[in-house]
């Protein structure tokens, strides 16, 4: 170091003056490095926790009150996740039962029969079973719900009113109708171990369905089916006993909005980049 | 000591029909044998290839593609033949090979569909063979369902198809060269 | 999977111009193809109405070639020819699909075209639908967005006349990234390279490199179809990478001009018109065309595709033979 100060001082300052020292001082002050106010720090997010003294009915009353999408987003995500753990906890606890009674190899009406006979904490913790779900919410609800919005007669035969029904209109109220108690099913997917499942919807998020999916061995359980790159099939029966069924497809990644703000929503169309599972992984290596 | 390495290249003749009302028999009408070996020869196809290479690249790129060309297989009869060039320039040979429209200024035009490439002569072999029986089931799943409807061919062509299917069904056998090592 | 989505329906419809057509489908299976669609042209004479003053300025030859000439009677003769060809081709791995070509000089001529060729309550609707321009008004018809620019959403494909210069006109970067961030993508037709009259193979060279270096080396941009009005312009998969590759694209780029560009091209022509903005399909699947799906036991009417069930029938006949029993 000091030799190339000295360098400095010597050859290159001494042509401007004569006395080198006096050219430093000068420089000097304009080097001095002044401290900067201190960065503010950084906020972190508050963890919500669901507390039974802070709240009513398991909502945070005064984060409700900023009405803000954003939070409201999260605490339905806390709800609905707490809500899925304590009934999936539950189940097993029920099926553990089950296994120490020897109940487990009953028919599936008759394993619900017993836990609501012997065991009723355990069975008010417990979603309700697949079957009453199907003939009450989807066939005695939805189903009646959606042919009255096409305004479809299943008593009449199905080939005179379909022709006077136009598609496009009716894809259109289709796009904006409620999905709760619809019964769905995944066909396209890229993650491979959607594929097949099926069940009744409960709830219609925003960017999940909320399933519960039969299960013939032991109790019916609540899955979580994310909207984002999956194609969900709709069979709509249409005729006397369900001979002949309309079948549509939901493309999950262009319905990312709840059914209450689908209503007054314009869709428009987007590049396809992002559908190519649609088309059949096959067609591509081949 | 290094090897050279070669390019094979699998191709193959097709005769595009351009006035043909009886579609049933439009498959073996693409590879109409007729042509005589005057016209269309290995000697024919090499001289038109370096003629196109020639046309669209220039001297320079001929003359780089030029070192090892050579035709080792053709048989006017399938109308599939196996080529043989340099590996650096292949793709050259193979510009040269899809941009030919007529050989030997003949009047009816042509299409060579380039089907395989490939490091290794066997290689060729095998897929030529799974082709082959492929070809084999198509025309003849095409003239049993003629048959069903009452459709005859006539003699002529029905000779000329069955010569056609006994070539088609031999294996192609090309033995390659001895390894060089420069 | 192999895709040409550019095959010329002949302007004169007689037995010999449909049987070259047809002969290029057979050539094509022999290359193996899959998809094909043929196109069908819009020239401006074909569909511009004009009012009663440019009526005045126009000689008397024109106004009756325009009043003789009728669209509608000219798009059922295509679409009924395109059925025929569909039902000769069943049995074959060929799928066929529609599509036009709208030529456009000047957007104030279009009136609604665009709105006849894309209305959901018409019978027969386009697979494909794309826009050729011919001077740089028309490409201008795709940027702007008041008024007719709003049906330029429903446009999937831009292509260009590579038989002539670009008279004219500049391609731009600007312009040109605008229309395919929305996912319009653009052709480029080969089969005029084998055309040496009139030297269109050195303009198919010149158009094609300009239409390349303005759309990003066409990565996710680019298409490449035939063209072939001839059934002798038309090559396989490997030859026409060898052609791509004289233009000095690298293997990367053509292998997605060929393979995933065109099908995401035909996806977004196949959902516009089985969907509602793409939110809700109908129908099993969205590549099958109606006979295919006939062909495998589900019954289409009026767009609405219905399956019948054949489990249900054994529960209805259970309860008689209970009753029986008692």
């Amino acid at each position: 170091m000091n030799e190339t100060t000295n360098f400095i001082r010597e050859n290159l300052l001494s042509k401007s003056k004569s006395n080198p020292s006096e050219l430093e001082e000068r420089v000097n002050p304009y080097l001095v490095v002044a401290p900067i106010a201190k960065k503010s720090a950084k906020i972190k997010p508050k963890k919500y926790v669901l507390d039974s003294k802070s709240s009513k009915n398991g909502v945070l009353k005064h984060l409700l009150a900023q009405n803000n999408y954003r939070m409201t987003n999260k605490l339905t995500k806390l709800y609905l996740s707490s809500f899925i753990k304590t009934s999936n906890h539950s189940i097993r606890e029920a099926q553990d039962v089950l296994t120490k009674n020897d109940k487990i190899k009953l028919e599936k009406h008759k394993r619900y029969e017993y836990l609501k006979k012997e065991k009723e904490e355990i069975f008010k913790k417990i979603p309700v079973s697949y079957e009453t779900l199907y003939q009450k919410m989807f066939k005695e609800m939805w189903i009646p719900y959606i042919l009255d919005a096409l305004k479809i007669d299943s008593s009449q035969d199905y080939k005179e009113t379909l022709i006077k029904l136009n598609m496009n209109v009716c894809l259109n109220k289709l796009s904006i109708c409620d999905f709760n108690g619809c019964r769905i099913k995944v066909i396209k997917s890229e993650n491979l171990g959607y594929l097949g499942k099926e069940g009744i919807v409960l709830w219609d998020s925003q960017k999940t369905f909320i399933v519960i999916e039969n299960n013939s061995v032991g109790l019916d359980s609540i899955k979580i089916l994310n909207k984002s790159k999956t194609i969900f099939e709709v069979r709509l029966p249409i005729s006397k006993n369900a001979k002949h069924e309309l079948i549509f497809h939901i493309i999950g990644d262009r319905l990312m909005y709840r059914s209450s703000d689908r209503v007054g929503k314009k869709f428009k169309n987007k590049n396809v980049k992002d559908l190519m599972y649609y088309i059949n992984a096959n067609y591509l290596f081949n | 000591m290094v090897r050279i390495k070669n390019r094979y290249i699998l191709f193959e003749l097709l005769y595009p029909p351009t006035e043909c009302y009886n579609t049933e028999n439009i498959i073996f009408e693409h590879r109409n044998p007729s042509k005589p070996k005057s016209v269309i020869n290995p000697k024919t196809i090499l001289y038109e290839v370096r003629k196109q290479i020639k046309y669209y690249l220039g001297d320079q790129s001929l003359g780089k593609a030029n070192i090892t060309l050579q035709v080792k297989y053709f048989n006017n009869v399938t109308s599939v033949g196996i080529l043989k060039c340099s590996a650096e320039y292949y793709k050259t040979v193979v510009l040269g090979l899809s941009m030919i429209q007529t050989i030997n200024n003949d009047k009816q035009k042509v299409i060579i569909n380039v089907v395989k490439l490939s490091g290794t002569i066997n290689k060729l072999q095998d897929h030529s063979i799974k082709r082959n029986k492929e070809l084999i089931k198509r025309i003849k799943f095409q003239t049993r369902k003629n048959n069903n409807l009452g459709y005859h061919y006539e003699t002529k062509t029905s000779s000329e198809l069955n010569k056609f299917l006994t070539e088609e069904s031999k294996e192609v056998e090309v033995i390659d060269d001895p390894i060089e090592i420069e | 999977m192999q895709c040409d989505l550019n095959i010329p329906f002949p302007k004169d419809v007689n037995k010999e111009s449909l049987n070259k057509l047809e002969l290029i489908l057979h050539t094509l299976i022999e290359l193996n193809y899959t998809h094909v669609a043929i196109n069908k042209q819009l020239s401006p004479k074909m569909y511009y109405i004009p009012s009663k003053k440019q009526k005045q300025q126009m000689s008397q030859k024109e106004i009756q070639d325009l009043e003789e000439f009728d669209l509608k009677s000219d798009l059922e003769t295509y679409f009924k020819q395109f059925e025929l060809l569909e039902e000769k081709f069943k049995h074959k791995q060929l799928k066929l699909f529609t599509r036009v070509t709208v030529e456009i000089d000047d957007p104030n001529q279009l009136g609604s075209i665009f709105i006849n060729l894309n209305s959901p309550s018409a019978k027969n609707r386009f697979d494909l639908v794309a826009i050729l321009p011919l001077s740089e008004k028309g490409l201008s018809f795709l940027t702007n967005n008041n008024g007719s620019g709003s049906n330029s959403t429903n446009v999937d494909i831009v292509t260009f006349d590579y038989n002539n210069y670009f008279n004219g006109f500049h391609l731009k970067h600007k312009t040109m990234n605008g229309i395919t961030r929305r996912g319009i993508k653009v052709e480029i037709l080969y089969s005029s390279i084998f055309n040496t009259m009139n030297q269109s193979n050195l303009k198919f060279i010149n158009n094609s490199k300009q239409v390349i270096r303005c759309c990003r080396k066409g990565i996710k941009t680019c298409i490449i179809s035939s063209g072939a009005s001839q059934n002798v312009h038309v090559r396989g998969k490997i030859a026409i990478e060898s052609i791509l590759d004289f233009l000095g694209l690298k293997a990367d780029v053509y292998s997605r001009m060929l393979k995933e560009n065109p099908i995401s091209s035909l996806l977004n022509g196949r959902l516009r018109v089985k969907s509602y903005q793409q939110t809700i399909a109908t129908g099993f699947d969205v590549m099958m065309k109606d006979s295919e799906l006939e062909q495998k036991g589900y019954e289409v009417v009026n767009g609405f595709v219905v399956a019948t069930n054949n489990i249900n029938k054994d529960t209805e006949q259970e309860p008689p033979n209970k009753k029986l029993k008692k």
